[in-house]
């Protein structure tokens, strides 16, 4: 919570009190260059920033804030008119499907990895993967973009080039494999990037469980082996990991930034690279502050699940 | 004029010196430590060095357009004919500079926030809690984007402070627990009972116990501002001020459309496999390092 009143009051701060800042740019722009009224270049301003630059500043900040709250994240000041919640909203679902699908299935191929990797260590599976598996981590996510553009979409022309879909969208058969088809290089990128990541954790996690004392008894209690690998280590190896997806959550949207724009994909990250070229402030503003509040959410969310999870972390605490 | 470190100085950098000595010696022993140590002074040889014998090709010659590898181009040239290699040596040198600047930019935030917060606690403890937690939050890279539109980067130190924004916080948090747990430890109740300042404590005492997992970081913190700044380059977010690998996988792959010619595919990959060489570098001797000094990582 605290977060996200911290980042509105950073962007009130960017867009009103900075040197130069973007609103009373607008304003002096709309009064000598289009020579517009000042009292209607006031409310011009007004429709675009969300505050009125002729109050004084601690009621434009409440002014701003409780617009915020109404949903109101002002006009886009490229695209004319358009409001800049409407964008988002439009580009959100194209952030959340790839970065939703990639994190679960780099999180599925890590976690098996690093399992066989623990299992066998000092093995020569084992030794492969200590030197490969940093390598694959070290390497930025927008290499792997530009990578995978350049020889599937440019040369081998197997996938497409750009966009999210090119059919009419709808609940159609036709339409969700083509927004497959689109996704299918960022989900590769984003999962080429972290699946070494997870797998790493979760040897490390594996190997610190496999000496613990009820390892050892369940082994010699006789339970069957596949048991214990799954029930025993398997579960208690996986648990600091979900707090490590807390924090690579951050991680992942900022990668969306250059996957998206790689890959020219209509998600959020893609416009707030878009809105800085066109410095388009309050669209850039924007999805700075709905990628902020996505976080915080699934943050939340990541919280509640984890208490469930572990008994032994209460809420609260 | 003779340069006077003060004593107490002198036999920290000692102590410092010999340890890492020691360790270096000890991480040469593993395969992959050494080989990201050896690229990593490699890399570090070709920003300082490489400047001074090779100079920047700035001629223009359309004629001479995307020559593949040669004896003269030994990396082929670029999209208006200049040579691909001498751009990737001045490049490192930014590249570099951005990397190690932003590392010890968020390591001593880093270090001193937490320290302080850990072992004053109190209502400062609070304060710095929740700013480390808001830091935390935020979605590093977007906050540095909107940014950089506000600060105009013209050089490494305001590209490094940019990228330092909120990766100390993690790092502080860090240093904060070892500190909460060390603080009941014996050797800090003696400097309390001698009378020793809450300063002296805090960095003659504590500091020197927590330096190699702050080595660590420091690496970590290098590799992600290495990430960040050629990243943000590429996207065109941060002016082309300097000779970045990020301005070069710019030009490549959006303004010169390089990335859409067969011929061209040495100057998309000359900066990629740069890149990916002294990521990989930093990585595996970073994790060399950790593993010396942090037993239970060793194999067993």
């Amino acid at each position: 919570m605290i977060t996200i009143l911290f980042v509105i009051s950073f962007n009130f701060f960017l867009i009103r009190l900075m040197p130069g800042n973007p609103a009373d740019y607008l304003l002096m722009q709309l009064i000598y260059e289009r020579s517009i009224p000042v009292e209607e270049a006031y409310k011009i301003v007004q429709v675009y920033f969300g505050m009125n630059l002729t109050r004084p500043l601690h009621e434009q900040y409440i002014e701003y804030l409780t617009s915020l709250l109404r949903g109101d994240l002002g006009r886009s000041l490229l695209s004319l008119n358009t409001p800049v919640s409407k964008i988002i909203a439009q580009s959100l679902p194209w952030t959340v499907f790839p970065i939703s699908i990639s994190v679960i299935i780099s999180f599925a191929i890590g976690v098996s990895l690093g399992m066989v990797a623990a299992y066998k260590r000092g093995g020569k599976f084992d030794r492969v993967f200590l030197v490969i598996a940093p390598i694959f981590n070290s390497i930025p996510n927008y290499i792997y973009a530009l990578i995978f553009l350049y020889s599937l979409a440019v040369i081998a022309r197997i996938f497409p080039l750009y966009g999210a879909y090119s059919v009419k969208p709808g609940f159609t058969l036709e339409f969700i494999s083509d927004a497959f088809y689109h996704a299918a290089l960022p989900i590769l990128s984003y999962v080429v990037a972290s699946f070494a990541g997870w797998g790493l954790a979760m040897r490390g996690s594996t190997i610190s469980v496999l000496g613990e004392d009820y390892v050892t008894a369940a082994e010699a209690r006789g339970l069957p082996k596949r048991r214990i690998t799954f029930s025993y280590v398997g579960r208690n190896a996986i648990l600091p990991l979900f707090t490590s997806l807390l924090i690579s959550l951050g991680y992942v949207v900022g990668g969306a930034v250059f996957i998206e724009t790689t890959f020219s994909y209509p998600g959020i990250g893609y416009f707030l690279v878009q809105s800085v070229y066109g410095r388009d402030y309050t669209l850039m503003q924007g999805c700075f502050l709905v990628l902020t509040v996505a976080i915080v959410i699934a943050n939340f969310i990541a919280d509640l699940v984890y208490s469930r999870l572990d008994p032994r972390i209460k809420m609260g605490g | 004029m003779h340069l006077r470190i003060p004593s107490g100085l002198r036999n920290i950098l000692r102590i410092y010196l010999s340890s890492s000595k020691h360790a270096i010696l000890t991480i040469y022993k593993t395969k992959s430590g050494a080989f990201g140590f050896t690229v990593i002074l490699m890399f570090i040889a070709m920003a300082t060095f490489g400047p001074l014998l090779v100079p920047l090709d700035t001629k223009a010659d359309i004629s001479k357009r995307y020559l593949p590898p040669s004896l003269s181009h030994p990396l082929g040239t670029d999209y208006a004919g200049r040579d691909v290699l001498s751009q990737v040596i001045w490049g490192s040198r930014d590249v570099m500079a951005v990397g190690l600047l932003a590392g010890i930019i968020t390591v001593s935030i880093g270090v001193i926030v937490g320290i302080v917060s850990g072992f004053k606690g109190g209502i400062l403890d609070t304060v710095l809690c929740t700013v480390m937690d808001i830091m935390l939050t935020i979605p590093g890279l977007p906050l540095m984007i909107v940014l950089a539109v506000y600060i105009r980067a013209v050089n490494p130190l305001h590209t490094a402070l940019i990228l330092s924004i909120t990766p100390w916080a993690s790092l502080a948090r860090a240093i904060r627990s070892q500190v909460l747990s060390m603080k009941e430890r014996e050797f800090i109740e003696a400097a309390k009972v001698l009378g020793l300042s809450t300063f002296h404590i805090m960095f003659r005492e504590i500091l020197p116990n927590l330096m190699p997992y702050v080595a660590v970081n420091f690496m970590f913190a290098v590799i992600g501002a290495i990430y960040a700044s050629v990243g943000l380059y590429m996207l065109g977010v941060l002016p082309f001020t300097a000779l970045n690998w990020g301005v070069m996988l710019n030009l490549a792959a959006h303004a010169a459309g390089a990335l859409f010619s067969l011929e061209s595919l040495h100057y998309l990959l000359a900066p990629i496999i740069f890149l990916a060489l002294l990521q990989s570098g930093f990585v595996l001797f970073s994790r060399a390092v950790d593993e010396v000094f942090n037993p239970r990582l060793r194999e067993y």
